[in-house]
């Protein structure tokens, strides 16, 4: 298992290395630098030359992936071009609230999605499933900035219930986590339903069954761990989305995460950050990875790794 | 039978979670009861004096991060009105454009070319240090620098900076320049802690631990999140009342103005359409102030053998669109413009403006003259703002009619920027911002050294005639009406608005909104309870 592990780590390092060349290049390849951003709307080329010049961005690209590769080596990010502070921590500052948010709309996503799930399974073709079913389409179909801004209309606007703003307290944590938590928890009932149903056709299921155990105990206990396998490996996945998904609902909701932070260094191509940024949602992305094919194990004994 | 059940239930489960949302959306009763109540321009006439357990803190909802608090290195709005805080300048422009003292008691000009200024003896640094000509020095020298990098320097209308005493400046311009002084109210940084390098990142710090001599101190700036401001008690003018700014940065308009109307946040710009409900809030007031900011439609003058050198070309796109629709549609609060000079302010003269009418057929006339009978092709760049896209729309309609095929290419602010500042459009929009002397718009025009290469030998000649005049406004005025007649009537791009900028706050808070003394009012602010 040790060897495994290590061994994940180590495929891990050509990706990232792939990933740091590949935004690189994107990022110096997308018009529009630090340099016209802090000039403004009506300098001269010259002026954007020479502020061009003063941030070193004259320098010829691979020269610049280079320097920037060294500083990732030395575990130094650099420093941001637009107003000198370091990337590393500044990035350190804004993550685990990102993280807090995730986590929190990953809470929304299971407690909905798994129970809805397996009542749906349960009670296939009926009312319930229905709605079920309706309901997981339409968490997946709502875009979230506007599902967002349904929120903030009625439990900040109408009802007052609910600051709309900012981060801190739980009040301030429901809404986006909501907004952020409801596209995969249609689809996790999605695929909570169609897992159960598989396993539920089983005849293990109808060996348990016949021996006159509870429909509780077959349905949690025989059905329920065996249909989590690819719900897991949603889960996973679901998480680069969500770092993704951040982005809009941190802007939607003022949420100081680092999701908006990259947005609005994107906008001002601040180089330095965003690349410090791409790094380190790759670093998670890989890391959430392998604690799911970690996980699996416990879920599926017969997962060897090796 | 059994389809037409789930059917029937799958129409039901819809109906119901529709319901949900319809119920957000629904609208209650308007508290709009037509008290008609007028935009209190007169925030401070009710003004009791504040009471002995009145609010001393203010919390801020503003649109988005200061990009540095170095006021050297930036140019943008978002920092500014931070920087007023923090900082003092010299001089500063009051609302009527006329040059305040600030950091300095008095301005002599002994000859056309040479301003002396005397400094405040009494000015402390939010360290302690005491503020002398040697930090004003200083920071219009790292200005002055090329290597420094600072946005300001083109912006930039003397030559050289040196210190007399300890509490004497003198600027010296190589020619007589009449706007030398709209480049004379930058910030002053402490010569003892600002870096000298802009970029070096040890010493980058500054940027974001300013210190300034104004009356609010930075004690906290978490980016993108918010700003903390707290009294500076040693003020030279002595402390202001309000104890606290909290400035919170949401960027998305209806949470802001949610949070407005929650009481959550004191002040905020208010999303534009909902002008007439924050008017007739009475928990709130607003305040719309007219701006110095241009939007214009573009041309490009600097392609070879394009069809927009032909000025009749150029007119027909003035005469092929109804500016006043498409204003009033996108643009519900702005004026339409004529000129860049702002109506209002004293170069303006509406006299000596050529207004385009809207009139398609005398567009297509033109080009029929022009040898553009049978169609043309143009492109325009711009950002992809919400209100650009419908911008583009409007105008290729508009265009269509008189046989001008538009191309929109809309990317975002970033991109744009690049691509205009690179001279690669034919056409392109986008704001010039914050124009306080004629000399700043007009001199974008002339010798082809602005970005849209317009150069006309008889318009270059008035225009640098003007700024020479130093002492007689009303000489200047003249030659700029000269000027503004020509430009207009050689349809030098095609001119659209000037925006309105606006403000609404919790109506016990008094203040006072002005596009020009911006933040800079917090310092009168109080709280009536």
């Amino acid at each position: 298992m040790h060897i495994y592990i290590i061994k994940r780590l180590l495929q891990a390092i050509p990706v990232i290395l792939l990933v740091t060349v590949i935004t690189f290049s994107l990022i110096h390849l997308m018009p529009g630098d630090p340099a016209i951003m802090r000039a403004g709307e009506d300098a001269t080329l010259e002026q954007v030359e020479q502020i061009r010049e003063a941030m070193g961005l004259n320098e010829p690209i691979p020269a610049q992936y280079l320097n920037w590769m060294s500083g990732l080596v030395r575990g130094d990010l650099g420093e941001s071009l637009q107003d000198g502070r370091p990337v590393f921590t500044t990035l350190m500052q804004r993550l685990p609230a990102t993280l807090y948010l995730v986590l929190a709309s990953f809470v929304v996503s299971l407690a909905i999605g798994i129970p809805v799930g397996i009542l749906s399974a349960v009670r296939q073709n009926t009312f319930i499933d229905t709605f079920a079913r309706g309901f997981a389409l339409l968490g997946i179909s709502m875009p979230s900035f506007w599902f967002g801004l349904m929120l903030v209309l009625l439990f900040s606007y109408r009802l007052q219930w609910l600051p709309a703003s900012g981060a801190g307290s739980f009040q301030q944590l429901i809404m986006p986590a909501l907004a952020l938590g409801m596209a995969s928890a249609g689809l996790i009932t999605r695929m909570t339903r169609s897992s159960m149903l598989e396993v539920l056709k089983q005849d293990y299921i109808r060996t348990a069954r016949s021996k006159g155990l509870r429909a509780q105990i077959v349905i949690y206990k025989h059905a329920l761990k065996n249909a989590m396998l690819p719900v897991v490996t949603v889960i996973g996945l679901q998480l680069g989305y969500r770092l993704g998904g951040s982005v809009i609902v941190e802007q939607i909701f003022a949420y100081p995460g680092i999701g908006r932070f990259a947005y609005t260094r994107l906008l001002a191509r601040d180089f330095p950050m965003i690349m410090g940024n791409l790094f380190i949602f790759a670093m998670i992305f890989i890391i959430v990875n392998i604690l799911t094919d970690i996980v699996y194990g416990f879920l599926e004994p017969r997962i060897r790794y090796d | 039978m059994l389809r037409k059940k789930k059917l029937f239930f799958s129409v039901i489960a819809l109906l119901i979670l529709s319901l949900l949302f319809l119920t957000a959306c629904g609208d209650t009763d308007d508290n709009g009861n037509d008290e008609d109540q007028a935009a209190n321009g007169d925030a401070d006439q009710d003004n009791d004096e504040p009471s002995e357990d009145a609010r001393t803190e203010v919390v801020w909802g503003a649109v988005q991060d200061p990009d540095t608090l170095d006021p050297r290195l930036s140019t943008s709005a978002y920092s500014e009105e931070v920087s007023e805080l923090i900082f003092n300048s010299l001089i500063y422009p009051d609302e009527n454009l006329e040059m305040v003292f600030d950091l300095a008691t008095d301005m002599e000009t002994p000859d056309d070319n040479t301003y002396i200024f005397t400094l405040r003896e009494d000015v402390y640094w939010h360290d302690g240090e005491k503020f002398t000509s040697e930090d004003v020095v200083f920071t219009f020298e790292s200005i002055l620098d090329e290597d420094f990098g600072s946005p300001h320097l083109s912006r930039t209308n003397f030559d050289a900076v040196e210190a007399i005493d300890e509490y004497t400046v003198q600027f010296t311009t190589e020619e007589p320049n009449a706007a030398a002084w709209t480049s004379m109210r930058r910030f002053i940084v402490p010569a003892h802690l600002a870096p000298r390098d802009g970029y070096e990142p040890d010493e980058g710090n500054f940027a974001f631990n300013p210190v300034g001599t104004g009356p609010f101190k930075l004690t906290e700036w978490t980016p993108n999140d918010q700003i903390v401001l707290e009294r500076n008690e040693d003020y030279f003018e002595g402390p202001v009342q309000l104890e606290r700014i909290i400035r919170r940065e949401i960027p998305e308009e209806e949470t802001r103005y949610t949070e407005l109307l929650n009481g959550n946040i004191d002040i905020a710009a208010t999303p534009e359409r909902e002008m007439d409900t924050v008017e007739a809030n009475d928990d709130l007031t607003l305040m719309i102030s007219g701006t110095l900011n241009y939007f214009p439609i573009a041309i490009n003058h600097g392609i070879d053998d394009s069809p927009l050198n032909d000025v009749r070309v150029r007119q027909a796109l003035n005469y092929g669109i109804d500016k006043e629709a498409i204003v009033s549609h996108l643009w519900p609060t702005a004026e339409v413009m004529h000129n860049p000079i702002v109506p209002g302010t004293w170069a303006y003269d509406d006299d000596a403006t050529y207004k385009y009418a809207f009139d398609q057929d005398k567009a297509m006339d033109l080009l029929d003259d022009a040898g553009y009978g049978d169609g043309l092709e143009v492109t325009i760049t711009m950002s992809n703002a919400a209100t650009n896209v419908e911008l583009g729309e409007m105008l290729k309609s508009y265009y269509d009619q008189i046989g001008v095929t538009l191309e929109v290419n809309t990317m975002e602010f970033s991109s744009a920027l690049d691509l205009i500042l690179d001279g690669d459009f034919e056409l392109y929009h986008m704001g010039s911002v914050g124009m306080y002397d004629p000399h700043d718009f007009m001199s974008r025009f002339i010798n082809g050294d602005g970005v849209t290469s317009y150069d006309n030998p008889e318009f270059n000649q008035l225009v640098e005639d003007a700024v020479k005049i130093i002492d007689d406004q009303d000489a200047r005025a003249e030659l700029y009406s000269e000027a503004q007649q020509i430009m207009t009537e050689d349809a030098y791009n095609v001119p659209m608005y000037n925006s309105q900028a606006w403000m609404a706050w919790n109506s016990d808070f008094n203040f006072n909104y002005d596009y020009v003394i911006r933040s800079r009012a917090f310092k009168d602010a109080y709280w009536s309870n």
